[in-house]
């Protein structure tokens, strides 16, 4: 049910994406050169005869036989060859103009049968076909349905101007025959060498007369269809655009909103989700349910579509459509799991790293803080790059950080208790969970040298190699940076940075077995005072 | 500490800049009284609650307590790491120091320190 439904969708898609296209490059392609031939042909009507009003110049001239017939005579005949030739131009410029116009408003008609088939994709695809099918078949009989938007309207009203175009054209074959036949007399008049026949003078006039109201009237009918079917144009273009606006745009927003609506599955590993379009970020071939492996991602096709689409209105709905697919992909499950994998990655490459050079450092009677420093220095994007999201990985090392000197914030109380002239009430209030002082001493001594102090007898020489090595870097990167105007200074900011911080100096301390002396506290305490600055 | 130290940058600027006065004195005042009370009661509550000696639940809050104060902190203008340290130092007189200390020493070195 799922995959047919999705099938249907797809199609849907396409076809209206289809009749986009079409749509849009029909005014283009169809209307515009069908406007300059109806000008056209409204120029060959216009021009010789009513701007210049040669059809009310005629009468006169004919009036004119009853003083010189013979100059006369020739005059209409050259008018009245004029005159067919201006009939047989409109006449095949009408043809062609109602040629034209019944072509487009047929593609028009299969356009909307077309719109209207898609208007009835949504629930059961091949009985809509069938019936859309029916209706444009009964279109193409002439049969206006009231179905099918206001196209039946249209074409019963193109029908009456064809059949109004017909009856001007026979109406203009039987003026061109009459024409003929005054031509006729009259080139039979001008082969009866002046002999001024009265009878045949006023015959002739009297059928010019006629043939001239006969086209006074022609010309009017002419130029009142004409007309109508300028409007029925304008009708037809505006309807176009209507459909273009509303009908479409109502279309690919029912597409878009189905698109959003329906999720059928979810991704379990990723947790995206799935339209019932199918997989939208996988390129994985897809079994659909009549066994065809679709190949491409809606995505794909919706680009393919606007590569093919050559008018501006369907790139723009195949635009939209993109963007919209771009925003369900990135709509996720918030109820499933979500991994950031290159972090948890690169956490676990920082823990391993910091563990296994700790470890290296205590063995080569380093402080393990210099491992750690080494370690982050070889790992880190300067050296070997292994870790890629450094943002969140500072992040996580800025909580380092708050836990840290909020611990150290608690060495500070424990030291500042042990040194304070209110130690011993602090001592004895401080005896929530341990019942005696004894137990309060030893506590406190296993936390002062938690990080263990028995590395060896030479672990003060270590210590004072690490300070002095941490002392001489901050000296050259003061000398060489410039920072400082004169050694002296630079020495002493050296010193000062190096004994910055609290957790190296510690560690040193413990390392050198001097956290134990009354100095060693002594610089404890005053050290931990500094990152309060 | 640093109110006092930064005394003469205020009188300097006091006159021209009232968001240096915020920043020098308001908001660390602000900041030291927000966690001397804070910390008072989320202590005393704590313990209360973990009576039965939980104390996963006792160091989950001690966790919550010290990242609150660094953010309250930050959102002062002040910097994450002195939040930290102030919330370190309001517990100075605390007769459960020991169990934060116990508590917040397993994460913190897992950290490094």
């Amino acid at each position: 049910m799922k995959n047919a439904l999705a099938d249907v969708y797809l199609i849907a898609l396409s076809r209206s994406l289809v009749v986009a296209t079409q749509m849009e490059d029909l005014p283009a392609a169809e209307h515009l050169p069908l406007l300059t031939s109806s000008n056209g042909a409204a120029m060959h009507i216009h021009s010789p005869l009513r701007p210049d009003g040669t059809l009310n110049r005629e009468p006169e001239k004919n009036g004119e036989p009853s003083s010189g017939l013979d100059v006369t005579l020739d005059d209409v005949s050259v008018e009245l060859e004029s005159l067919e030739k201006v009939l047989k131009a409109k006449e095949s410029s009408l043809e062609q103009f109602a040629d034209e116009g019944l072509l487009s408003l047929n593609q028009q008609l299969v356009v909307g049968g077309n719109q209207e088939q898609l208007g009835s994709n949504d629930d059961e695809f091949n009985t809509s076909k069938n019936i859309a099918v029916n209706k444009r078949e009964q279109d193409d009989n002439g049969h206006a349905n009231k179905n099918i938007f206001d196209y039946g309207s249209a074409e019963f009203a193109l029908h009456e101007l064809e059949d109004k175009l017909d009856n001007d054209l026979v109406r203009m074959e039987t003026i061109l025959s009459k024409l003929k036949d005054t031509n006729w007399k009259s080139a039979k008049l001008s082969k009866k060498e002046v002999t001024t026949d009265q009878n045949t003078a006023e015959e002739l006039q009297s059928d010019l007369n006629i043939i001239i109201e006969d086209v006074n009237e022609l010309y009017a009918t002419i130029s009142v269809t004409e007309n109508e079917l300028h409007r029925a144009l304008d009708d037809l273009t505006n309807k176009e655009k209507w459909i273009n606006k509303h009908v479409l745009e109502g279309e690919f927003t029912k597409l878009i909103e189905m698109m959003h609506s329906d999720r059928v599955r979810v991704d379990y590993e990723t947790g995206q989700l799935q339209t019932s379009m199918g997989n939208l970020n996988k390129k994985e071939a897809k079994q659909t349910k009549n066994g065809v492996a679709r190949q491409e991602t809606v995505e794909e096709h919706l680009l393919e579509l606007e590569h093919n689409a050559h008018s501006n209105f369907a790139h723009k709905m195949v635009e939209q459509l993109l963007k919209e697919v771009n925003d369900v992909k990135q709509e996720e499950d918030h109820a499933f799991m979500q991994l950031d994998l290159q972090l948890l990655k690169d956490i676990v490459t920082l823990a391993i790293t910091a563990a296994l050079c700790g470890m290296i450092g205590v063995v080569l009677n380093l402080p393990a803080t210099a491992g750690f420093l080494a370690g982050g220095m070889v790992v880190g994007p300067s050296c070997l790059n292994l870790i890629s999201s450094v943002k969140q990985v500072q992040t996580l090392a800025q909580f380092g950080a708050i836990f840290l000197l909020f611990e150290q914030g608690l060495l500070y109380s424990r030291i500042y208790s042990e040194s304070s002239p209110l130690l011993e009430t602090t001592k004895v209030l401080s005896l929530g969970r341990a019942e005696s002082n004894d137990i309060e001493n030893i506590h406190t001594e296993h936390w002062l040298l938690q990080n263990g102090s028995n590395h060896g007898p030479n672990a003060s020489f270590v210590g004072a190699v690490v300070l002095a090595l941490l002392i001489s870097s901050a000296f050259s990167i003061f000398i060489f940076i410039e920072y400082t105007s004169s050694i002296e200074e630079s020495v002493i900011l050296a010193t000062t940075v190096s004994i910055c911080s609290t957790t190296v100096v510690r560690d040193n301390l413990h390392l050198s077995n001097l956290s134990d002396t009354r100095w060693g506290r002594q610089l404890l305490q005053m050290i931990v005072r500094i990152p309060i600055f | 500490m640093l109110p006092l130290l930064a005394l003469p940058e205020i009188l300097e600027s006091y006159w021209l800049h009232g968001l240096a006065a915020f920043e020098y004195v308001v908001a660390p005042t602000m900041f030291v009284a927000i966690s001397m009370l804070i910390s008072k009661h989320i202590i005393s509550f704590a313990v209360a609650i973990n009576k039965n000696q939980n104390d996963e639940l006792f160091s989950l809050s001690i966790v919550a307590y010290a990242l609150m104060m660094a953010t309250i902190a930050e959102e002062l203008g002040l910097s994450i790491e002195a939040g930290a340290i102030f919330a370190g130092l309001v517990l100075i007189k605390s007769p459960y120091v020991l169990r934060v200390a116990d508590s917040i020493s397993s994460l913190s070195r897992v950290f490094g320190g």
